[in-house]
């Protein structure tokens, strides 16, 4: 047995030898080739023409007028300082459509903006293992356009546009049936969604900083099994709308300023099995809204200042929250029926006014989070001008004593006194 | 006096019940369906009803899912973003709904709407790989699809 092992293991060192010694050999016979305004090879189409797989090539400073530039090699493109691709705003600039391409520390700028063709300064194509790394996109249509494409990694980018003043904007970074792809500390602003996702599954989005984008920070339609770690959100149409997926991670990321009519930090709709914990959802004007979503758990989120903090629509059911913390929202939950099938359960609310004479950290009466108020504002949104009057305060201490409006079954039965963190 | 006064009370009721299209508010409105805010001009839809009421949407598939499961009454009329001049709105009759899968439409059933008339050699963006739906076709399928 041991023997055995013994034999195993040289070979696996062997192979080890022989792979490092291949991949040696194959930088050995990679080279650089350099594309400058003042050289040979100016443009970067005829630096490509000239590269074998492997290669790299290396772009010096200065402003290439280039679009449509197909990458059908295995090769990594890196920019020097100040290496800027510009796309005359016409077309695309660059068609990534092979396997293991790097593009490092450039700029694209200008990709033109077309009602018919969703141009993008990077298109990845149909292939894999593509790394976009450490770039600057500006007023571009769409940023990076991932079509088909998987274990792509978009790191360290900086794409911004101007879309909050034109009429038209595309994505930041959009993703369409793509696999295992992940997008990580990227700035993302000015677009129509920040990050979009369609159809696509095992998408890790980590710590990106999605602002004031048209429409949302991160989107996802029909899109399973993704995560997203500590991002920031903040400022945009609305936060993030998850909607016909399942199966989301979403832990520890920040929704933020998302004022408006019908704005929101958080948006689910139609989404199954998923996971919501330690998000601070604050200064929106609803936190979360949810509709026709079951089986999440929500737990240990912070809902502060916000208009609503959950608006909860009566076609969603089986979720928990629980270990939440609630304060100073101007309504904690508001619904649009009496009943109810979601299970609240030792959230902090700072409106609850109730004693613990027990000592065991929660509160005696449990606590109803819906109030009145809310529930005529729901059906006529036009009184909530009477926010704040007494007129409405005699008629939420007398529905408090006792409920006839306010869904009864809503309730948080075991109140926690004291803030969760 | 009193002239004039029928005159202002008629001019109010026929403002009141008009029935006119009405432009989709493009990066502000908001989907009647789906909530989505709608920004892409060359989809979008719009129903009115008899009485005037205008709903609007961001996809023929969330006007299509509308009318299939909140009860109406009958529409004064349908209306659909043309495809080939994005940002103008055109009625069912005029229109013909085409399926393409090159085509990413917001909610993702790749429905979209041309003039009826539209020279053919206008939708060779589209390869030629569409196909004609009928109104009623476009509500079973996103029936099938969405109502599972």
């Amino acid at each position: 047995m041991g023997r055995s092992k013994r034999n195993s293991e040289s070979r696996m060192g062997k192979i080890i030898l022989l792979l490092t010694l291949l991949f040696l050999f194959e930088h050995a016979n990679s080279k650089i080739i350099i594309v400058s305004k003042n050289s040979g090879t100016s443009t970067i189409k005829s630096g490509i023409e000239n590269a074998n797989h492997g290669d790299t090539i290396l772009i010096k400073k200065g402003i290439y007028k280039e679009n449509q530039i197909i990458v059908n090699k295995s090769i990594s493109i890196i920019g020097e300082n100040d290496a800027e691709i510009d796309g005359e705003n016409k077309f695309e600039i660059l068609i990534l459509k092979t396997d293991n391409i790097q593009i490092k520390n450039i700029h694209f700028k200008n990709a033109g903006i077309s009602y018919l063709k969703d141009n993008a300064a990077i298109r990845i194509e149909g292939v894999s293992d593509c790394t976009i790394k450490n770039n600057k996109f500006t007023n571009n249509y769409f940023g990076i356009y991932l079509s088909k494409a998987n274990n792509c990694k978009i790191i360290d980018n900086e794409i911004h546009s101007n879309g909050a003043s034109e009429s038209s904007s595309g994505n930041g970074v959009h993703q369409w049936y793509c696999k295992n792809n992940e997008v990580k500390n990227n700035n993302i602003s000015g677009h129509r969604d920040g990050i979009y996702l369609e159809f696509s599954r095992n998408s890790f989005i980590e710590n990106n900083k999605s602002e004031n984008n048209i429409r949302y920070g991160l989107h996802f339609m029909y899109s399973d099994s993704c995560k997203y770690y500590s991002n920031i959100f903040s400022n945009n149409g609305s936060g993030v709308a998850v909607m016909y997926s399942n199966n989301i991670e979403m832990i520890s990321n920040r929704f933020e300023n998302n004022w408006g009519s019908a704005s929101f930090g958080l948006l689910f709709k139609d989404i199954r099995n998923s996971y919501v914990a330690k998000n601070i959802i604050y200064k929106n004007t609803i936190g979360l809204h949810m509709e026709a979503s079951s089986n999440l758990v929500i737990e240990k989120n912070i809902f502060k200042e916000n208009g609503w903090g959950i608006k909860l629509m009566a076609n969603s059911t089986d979720n928990i929250f629980t270990k939440n913390n609630f304060f100073s929202n101007s309504f904690d939950v508001s619904t649009n029926s009496r009943l109810n099938y979601n299970k609240f359960e030792n959230n902090y609310w700072d409106n609850y006014k109730g004693y613990d004479l027990k000592k065991d950290g929660i509160g005696d009466t449990p606590y109803r989070p819906v109030n009145l108020f809310s529930l005529i504002t729901a059906s006529t949104p036009a009184s909530l001008v009477l926010l704040k009057s007494h007129f409405i305060d005699i008629l939420e201490i007398s529905e408090k004593i006792i409920p006839v409006l306010t869904p009864a079954k809503l309730l948080d039965e075991k109140p926690s006194m004291k803030t969760i963190l | 006096m009193q002239k004039i006064f029928l005159i202002f009370i008629s001019i109010f009721i026929l403002i009141g019940c008009s029935t006119k299209v009405e432009q989709i508010n493009y990066n502000k409105d908001v989907c009647a369906y789906c909530g989505m805010m709608i920004t892409d001009r060359k989809f979008g839809a719009e129903l009115i009803t008899k009485k005037g009421k205008i709903f609007k949407y961001d996809s023929i598939e969330c006007l299509a899912a509308y009318t299939n499961e909140i009860e109406i009454e009958e529409p004064h009329s349908l209306w659909f973003a043309d495809f080939s001049t994005p940002g103008v709105l055109i009625q069912d009759k005029e229109s013909k709904i085409i399926r393409s899968d090159e085509i990413q439409s917001p909610m993702g059933l790749s429905f979209l709407a041309v003039k009826k008339n539209m020279e053919e050699n206008r939708t060779n963006i589209l390869n030629n790989t569409f196909k004609e739906i009928k109104w009623g076709e476009v509500k079973e399928i996103v029936k099938a699809v969405w109502e599972k």
